[in-house]
């Protein structure tokens, strides 16, 4: 089994730059090469980074909802332990089939990879960014999910004033910069799409559903 | 006992201005939801549920139903246009629409579709309206036991059928069960890791939970796309659409077409029906069913994948005729049958009302009016789908960069303005994240969303039957119906187990020939 994968970690240059055919790994740049939702097809020019380091991110990424019950799990166990059997034995039960499932998963994965196919967690392109054509490394990374966790970031930013400053206020700095980050740049499209937002958004809370908005300092 | 009072009762309720006012509003934010290419009836209902709030139960409902009827018919548009199913139901229809579309025939293959869609949902509806006062008599008698295994049914066939790996449905699935568990004990009242937040003492707050887990998900996703369709696929769509007079006879040849072949109708609809009756079941798995059916009973299997206009009319039908299915879980049980009838689940909790075996007793006339809408609405699926066809490819242009901010705003808000509660706002998000994180991975948010509903229904139930058995598990055989019910679940897990071998052993002659070659 382990001559196996020496064989396939050896074949990864050449996988990726066939394409994403026989990529054995994990990354984005290797699993999805050709066809990612992107429009255009596209062929990697240099060859996507490797060594210890790449291959616990990539592990990392291709296990992220395992990681993620995991800690969960986790917590809620050592959460309810000193709760009688009564409150404590239903999430428990649970938990050991959520576990039991997972750690059958993370199995068949380690199984497959050690064979040389492809990862458990592969995805439908469609619900993932195109990947950055030709470039590899952390920078490429980013570039690909830039979008989706500043998206995120602003978000939680957005929820966490507003108790604040109040509903109108941060809305109209949330959906301008939020417009300016999704590729709305130009100002003078940029500007009235924001104010015909708010205005619509007035209208419709205030004046027709009767939705009770968060007062700021200065609206409402 | 069909209630006819009720019925009439809902009637009435439905024929309202209001009423019938937000049931075409619906059902156009169902075309258009339908036509984007993944979303579904449950992003949007999902998203317009917080502000429902002010309407009353039925108008919320019927609502919600508009949306579901137009979603499920308009998937086949793009699925026929350009092979791209704008709900996982029509991907069956894009079999034999595509090619048809690539003959030159694409508005006959719309035309069928739509009237297919009309009857499937029509025929559907008639049987749930007389079935659903009879099995909500039956449900009625419904024990601890026999809603355990209900529930435990209800979450082993939705892992099984949402998605591709039955193992990531399962973690879907248990994951939340789980977080449904982050409250209160049924037995003791003791927190379980409810971390301090009062918000989570009764169970886990479903609206927010919803908002998020298929609205702000679905803007994650969207967040980094420059268009929600191919702008040449685009085009080619509204190139396809012609002026009024080409479009009326189209749906004339539609229904002519569609009206030659009676007993595919039937036999389609009645498929779509029953699997839509099993929880979780959903379209996807139905229409192909139907589909193979059709083809496996047709003089000529050949021409089908090629253009067949049985095959759309196999799998529309059935599509719409899902729709009204999933109500009779929903209604009897208040197990939701699909992703959309969860939502509508939401919408009871959000106005105090408790789904459940009693609700058609104490809501009677409120579900038929749900119910007539859904009928109505199958039937406005023809006029409305004409006259809308022309804007619904303007909508399509609409990019990700305006879409994603605003209908994050509104996830926001909407899950706040609920009960003016920034801990639901948070929660949203919380769950947005998850779904994201679980999409991006490949797991299906629906058995998730689902336990959250039948994890207290479980739970409750097993430990009301346990305290009757005396400690004797034995008991939770006891009875023809529960065992009728264990046969079912066990047959699914069998079947699951097999499905997963089998497809284990041909991934790994797949393996075995590539290396090959």
């Amino acid at each position: 089994m382990a001559a196996r994968r020496d064989r396939v970690e050896g074949d990864e240059p050449t996988a990726s730059m066939q394409g994403p055919v026989s990529a054995p790994a994990s990354s984005e740049e290797e699993a999805g090469g050709a066809s990612s939702g992107d429009l255009t097809p596209t062929t990697a020019s240099a060859t996507p980074p490797s060594g210890p380091l790449w291959t616990v991110v990539r592990t990392l990424n291709a296990w992220l909802v395992v990681l993620v019950v995991l800690v969960y799990t986790g917590a809620f166990w050592v959460s309810i332990s000193d709760l009688p059997g009564d409150a404590a034995n239903y999430p428990r039960a649970v938990i050991v089939l959520l576990l039991g499932f997972v750690t059958f998963g993370v199995v068949a994965d380690l199984v497959k990879r050690a064979r040389g196919t492809a990862l458990e967690e592969v995805v439908e392109d469609d619900d993932l960014p195109p990947i950055p054509t030709g470039r590899f490394g952390f920078s490429a990374v980013w570039e690909r999910w830039r979008k989706t966790i500043l998206t995120g970031l602003i978000t939680v930013v957005y929820l966490y004033v507003m108790p604040t400053l109040g509903y109108y206020e941060t809305t109209a700095v949330y959906i301008t910069v939020l417009f300016a980050l999704l590729g709305l740049r130009r100002p003078l499209v940029l500007f009235p799409t924001v104010a015909a937002t708010m205005v619509i958004s007035w209208l419709l809370f205030a004046q027709i559903l009767g939705v009770r908005t968060p007062s700021g300092p200065w609206i409402g | 006992m069909i209630p006819f009072d009720d019925i009439l009762a809902g009637l009435d309720l439905l024929f309202q201005t209001e009423a019938l006012l937000y049931l075409v509003g619906g059902l156009v934010a169902g075309f258009v939801v339908g036509v984007l290419p993944g979303f579904s009836g449950a992003n949007a209902a999902a998203l317009v549920l917080p502000f429902s709030i002010g309407l009353s139960t039925e108008v919320s409902l019927i609502l919600m139903a508009g949306i579901y009827a137009g979603a499920s018919f308009a998937g086949a548009i793009p699925a026929i246009l350009m092979n791209v199913p704008g709900t996982a139901g029509a991907a069956a229809t894009a079999v034999d629409g595509y090619p048809m579309a690539r003959a030159g025939k694409a508005e006959l293959a719309i035309g069928i579709a739509r009237m297919a869609s009309s009857l499937g949902g029509v025929l559907s509806i008639v049987v749930v309206l007389l079935i659903i006062g009879p099995l909500g008599d039956l449900a009625l008698g419904f024990g601890a036991r026999e809603m355990f295994v209900v529930a435990l049914f209800g979450l082993t066939v939705i892992a099984a059928v949402v998605g591709d790996s039955f193992r990531k449905g399962m973690v879907s699935a248990l994951l939340g069960l789980l977080i449904a568990a982050m409250s209160a004990s049924p037995q003791t009242a003791q927190p379980r890791f409810t971390m301090g937040f009062l918000g989570l003492y009764d169970s886990v707050p479903f609206v927010p939970a919803l908002i998020g887990l298929f609205a702000i998900t679905q803007m994650f996703l969207l967040a980094p796309r420059k268009y929600l369709l191919d702008p040449r696929i685009a085009a080619e769509m509204s190139d396809n659409q012609g002026g009024m007079k080409r479009q009326l006879a189209e749906l004339w040849e539609g229904i002519l077409t569609t009206l030659r072949y009676p007993v595919i109708v039937l036999r389609s609809s009645t498929i779509g029906l029953l699997l839509g009756c099993i929880p979780g079941v959903g379209t996807a798995v139905a229409n192909f069913i139907s589909y193979g059916e059709t083809k496996r009973r047709s003089k000529d299997p050949s021409r089908f994948g090629k253009g067949a206009h049985e095959g759309i009319i196999a799998s529309e039908a059935c599509d719409n005729a899902v729709t009204g299915g999933t109500m009779v879980p929903t209604m009897t049980l208040g197990i939701p049958g699909s992703g959309t009838a969860a939502v509508m689940l939401g919408a009871l909790y959000l106005h105090g009302v408790q789904p459940g075996p009693r609700v058609l007793v104490t809501h009677g006339p409120e579900m038929y009016a749900v119910l007539l809408g859904l009928l109505v609405a199958s039937i406005l699926i023809l006029p409305l789908g004409i006259l809308l066809a022309s804007p619904l490819a303007q909508i399509i242009k609409v990019k990700p960069s305006i879409l994603t901010p605003i209908v994050l705003m509104l996830c926001v808000i909407g899950a706040f303005a609920i009960r003016s509660s920034w801990f639901d706002a948070g929660l949203a998000v919380a769950f947005g994240v998850l779904g994201y994180i679980m999409r991006i991975r490949g797991y299906p948010v629906v058995p998730l969303v689902l336990a959250l509903i039948l994890g207290p229904i479980a739970e409750n139930n097993f430990m009301r039957a346990w305290l009757l058995s005396n400690g004797e598990p034995s008991y939770f055989f006891g009875s023809p119906t529960v065992l009728f019910m264990w046969s079912l679940f066990f047959i699914t897990v069998a079947a699951q187990i097999y499905k997963q071998v089998k497809n284990k052993r041909s991934d790994q002659d797949t393996v075995l020939t590539g290396s090959d070659a």
